[in-house]
C-alpha cells in the first residue's frame, strides 16, 4: 500500500469526486449502520430459499446415500465433483485480487479487494461441502486426515486425492486469515464509530472491540502490519496457483482419456481465474449499484477487472483448441475419439454451451464500450459462469461415461437431488455474500482511504 | 479532573499527511523517544520519518516456514517410508516429488498462521483493548481521518507543559492530556 509512487495509472483517479476519508468511512460504514432495506431482504428470502433446498437434497443424500444422485457406472463422479471444481475455481479470483494483483502495485484492486476475499472464503466453503459428501459417510471425514488411530491406518500420500486434502485446507484457512487481518483496522474504526445508545449497539460495540484486539491505528503497529500484509500476499500468490494445479491433478495423474494430459494445470488455473473474475463482476455490480459505491467501485476498476476477464477467456479458449489439436497430433485413438465425442457425442450441447460462453461472449470486450457497460458486463459474466461449470461438467461426463471398453459406457442423466445440491451452494454462497454486506465493510477502508485523492504526502520524507 | 489521576499521554491532532510526516520528524529529533504517530491507513515513508528500525517479522516468518517443511517433511516420509508402507504400483516408498505438494502447503498453512498470530501479540502487543485513547474524541479523529501525534508519559523527559507547547509549535492542535483508565 505505502509504495506506490510509480503508479502508471496516476492520472485517473482511484476514488472519483474527490470524496474525503470521513465521507469514505460514512458511505462504507452505512449498510452495518442502517436497517437493510426492502430489496436486501428479498434477495436473502430467494437466498434462504435455495438453501433450503440445498439442505433438504443433503439432508436426503446424508440419510439415504449417494443413490440419490444420478452417478452411476462408470461416471462415478459427476455434479459432485463438478461442482467443487466450479467453487474452488469461484475462489481464485478473490485471491488473485488481493494477493497477486497486491504484489504488482495494482491499487485499483484496493476497492474490491474485501468483497472478492470474501467471496474466496464463501466460495471455499460451498466446495469444502462437496468432496465431503461425496465420499457418502460424510461422518467420517476425518479419515481423509493423517492422525494416528487405534486403527494403525495412514493416509496415501502419493494420492493427489490426499494434496488436494492439504491444498483446500491450507487455501481456505489461509484465505480467512488474509481476509481477516485486513479486516483489523475497520474494526478499530467500527469501534470508534458506534456510540452505545441501544442494548444491540452496545453488542455491536463489543463484537467490534474484541474482533479488533485493540487496533489504535498507530504507525508502531502499521510497520508489522503492512510487512505481514506483504508476506502473506506473496505466499498467497504461489498458494492459489497451486490449489487449482492440485485440483486439475485428481485428473491429470489418472488415466482416463481426456484427462490425461499436461495442459491441464494452467488451463484449470486460467479457468478458475476466469470464473471467479466473472463472480466478481456479477457481484460488485449489484454491491456498487444497492450501496452507492458508484465513486469508490468506479467504472474504471471495473473495465480492468473485464480485461483480465477476456484475458483469461482467450487463455481458456487457447486450451480448448490445444486439447483438440493435441488429441490429433498425438494420434491416440482413444484421446481423439474422447474429443469429437465431447464436441458431437451425446453432452455436445454442454460441449458448445462451454465454447459459446467461454470462448465467444467474452470477444465483446474488445470494444471499449462494452468493457464499461454495466449490463453488458452482467450478461457476459453470467454466461462466463455458465460456461465454466459446464466445462468442468464436460471434461468430468464425456470423459467417464465413455472410456476405453464399450461395454461399460453408460449414459449419465442428474437428478433433483443433484439440481438441489447445485442450487443450494449458490444459496449458500449468496445467504453468506448478503450476511457480508450487512455485517462487515465490502471496501476495505484503510486500503480505500490510502490511495484516495490528496491522502498521501507529496513528498516522501528525506529517504527520496 | 483531579490532580491524582496518572498521565497516559498528550495528544496532538494534524489535518493533512504533509503536516504529519515533518510533524514525525520533528518528534523523531526532540528529546522524547516514547512517542507514536497515528493514521488512519499506512502513510508513505512515516517509517522513516518516525526513525523506526525495520521489522524482524521476516525472521520469525522464515523459521515458521520452516518449521511447517520439516514437519510435512517427516510427517510423510516417517509414514510412506517407515510407519507405514504402502506398495502402490510399485513407485518407491520414499518419493520426493510426490511429497512436494504437501510440502509447499504445509510450509504456507503454518507460516501464514503463526506470522500474524506473532505480528499480534509479539511484535504489536495486541490486544490492547484497555488502551486509554480507546473511546476519546483523540482515537475517534484518527481512527477516521485525521493524523495524530502522542507522546507518552513513560517518557524520562516527559513534562506535561514542556510536552504542550512543544506539540503546538510544531503545528498540532487539539492538544489534550489522555489520563489513564481508573481502576487499572
Amino acid at each position: 500500500m505505502s509504495e506506490q509512487v510509480k503508479d502508471f495509472s496516476k492520472h485517473i483517479p482511484l476514488v472519483e469526486n474527490n470524496a474525503t476519508s470521513a465521507q469514505l468511512d460514512d458511505v462504507i460504514a452505512a449498510p452495518m449502520e442502517k436497517y437493510p432495506p426492502i430489496r436486501w431482504w428479498i434477495c436473502f428470502a430467494v437466498a434462504l430459499s435455495l438453501l433450503g433446498f440445498g439442505a433438504y437434497s443433503l439432508i436426503r443424500t446424508v440419510y439415504f446415500g449417494i443413490g440419490e444422485w444420478g452417478n452411476n457406472n462408470p461416471v462415478f463422479w459427476a455434479f459432485d465433483i463438478v461442482n467443487f471444481v466450479f467453487w474452488i475455481g469461484i475462489g481464485h479470483a478473490g485471491t488473485l485480487i488481493s494477493a497477486v494483483l497486491f504484489l504488482f502495485r495494482q491499487w485499483w484492486r484496493n476497492s474490491i479487494a474485501r468483497a472478492a476475499e470474501a467471496m474466496t472464503v464463501f466460495a471455499v466453503i460451498c466446495a469444502m461441502i462437496f468432496p465431503i459428501i461425496h465420499t457418502g459417510r460424510p461422518w467420517l471425514a476425518h479419515y481423509l486426515l493423517p492422525y494416528p488411530s487405534e486403527r494403525n491406518l495412514w493416509t496415501n500420500f502419493t494420492s493427489p486425492l490426499e494434496w488436494d486434502v492439504f491444498a483446500v485446507t491450507t487455501y481456505g484457512t489461509v484465505s480467512f486469515v488474509f481476509w481477516y487481518v485486513g479486516l483489523i483496522p475497520d474494526f478499530g474504526v467500527m469501534r470508534d464509530r458506534t456510540k452505545i445508545t441501544t442494548f444491540m449497539s452496545g453488542v455491536r460495540k463489543y463484537i467490534y472491540t474484541v474482533l479488533s484486539w485493540g487496533w489504535i491505528n498507530s504507525n508502531r503497529h502499521w510497520q508489522h502490519y503492512e510487512r505481514t500484509y506483504l508476506i502473506l500476499a506473496g505466499f498467497a500468490t504461489p498458494l492459489v496457483f497451486s490449489v487449482h494445479t492440485i485440483v486439475s491433478f485428481d485428473f491429470a495423474t489418472s488415466v482416463i482419456p481426456g484427462w490425461h494430459t499436461t495442459i491441464f494445470p494452467p488451463y484449470f488455473v486460467a479457468g478458475a481465474v476466469f470464473s471467479g473474475f466473472a463472480m466478481v463482476v456479477s457481484v460488485m455490480t449489484i454491491v456498487r449499484w444497492a450501496y452507492h459505491l458508484e465513486h469508490i467501485i468506479t467504472i474504471n476498476t471495473l473495465e480492468k477487472v473485464n480485461k483480465i476477464l477476456m484475458a483469461t477467456g482467450l487463455m481458456v479458449g487457447y486450451a480448448y483448441g490445444m486439447e483438440f489439436f493435441i488429441a490429433w497430433y498425438g494420434q491416440n485413438p482413444n484421446e481423439s475419439f474422447v474429443f469429437y465425442n465431447r464436441a458431437f457425442g451425446p453432452n455436445s450441447l454442454g460441449y458448445w454451451t462451454m465454447v459459446i460462453c467461454n470462448v465467444v461472449s467474452p470477444q465483446i470486450f474488445w470494444f471499449r464500450k462494452a468493457r464499461r457497460s454495466i449490463l453488458v458486463m452482467s450478461i457476459v459474466a453470467i454466461f462466463v459462469n455458465i460456461g465454466m461449470w459446464y466445462e468442468r461438467y464436460t471434461i468430468i461426463v464425456s470423459s467417464l461415461s465413455r472410456d476405453y471398453l464399450q461395454s461399460s459406457w453408460d449414459r449419465y442423466e442428474f437428478s433433483i437431488i443433484d439440481i438441489g445440491l447445485l442450487l443450494g451452494s449458490f444459496g449458500l454462497f449468496f445467504t453468506l455474500v448478503l450476511l457480508f454486506t450487512r455485517f462487515l465493510p465490502v471496501v476495505a477502508m484503510s486500503e480505500i482511504k490510502a490511495v484516495a485523492e490528496n491522502n498521501q504526502p507529496t513528498h516522501h520524507g528525506d529517504n527520496h | 479532573m483531579s490532580a491524582e489521576k496518572k498521565i497516559y499521554a498528550v495528544t496532538a491532532i494534524f489535518d493533512t499527511p504533509d503536516a504529519i510526516m515533518s510533524a514525525a520528524a520533528k518528534v523523531r529529533d526532540s528529546e522524547y523517544s516514547k512517542f507514536d504517530v497515528h493514521t488512519p491507513y499506512p502513510v508513505h515513508g512515516m517509517d522513516h520519518a518516525m526513525g523506526l528500525k525495520p521489522t524482524k517479522l521476516p525472521f520469525v516468518t522464515l523459521i515458521c516456514g520452516l518449521t511447517g517443511l520439516a514437519i510435512a517433511f517427516s510427517l510423510q516420509t516417517g509414514i510412506m517410508f517407515g510407519d507405514y508402507r504402502l506398495n502402490i504400483g510399485g513407485k518407491p516408498f520414499f518419493s520426493l516429488p510426490a511429497f512436494i505438494p504437501i510440502m509447499f502447503e504445509c510450509t504456507v498453512l503454518v507460516l501464514a498462521h503463526l506470522t500474524v498470530f506473532f505480528m499480534l501479540t509479539m511484535f504489536n502487543k495486541l490486544p490492547i483493548n484497555n488502551c486509554p485513547l480507546h473511546d476519546t474524541d483523540y482515537s475517534r479523529a484518527i481512527m477516521c481521518d485525521k493524523f495524530g501525534v502522542a507522546i507518552e508519559a513513560r517518557d524520562e523527559n516527559f513534562n506535561e507543559e514542556k510536552v504542550k507547547s512543544f506539540l503546538s509549535r510544531i503545528g498540532g492542535r487539539d492538544i489534550v492530556t489522555i489520563y489513564e483508565k481508573e481502576g487499572e
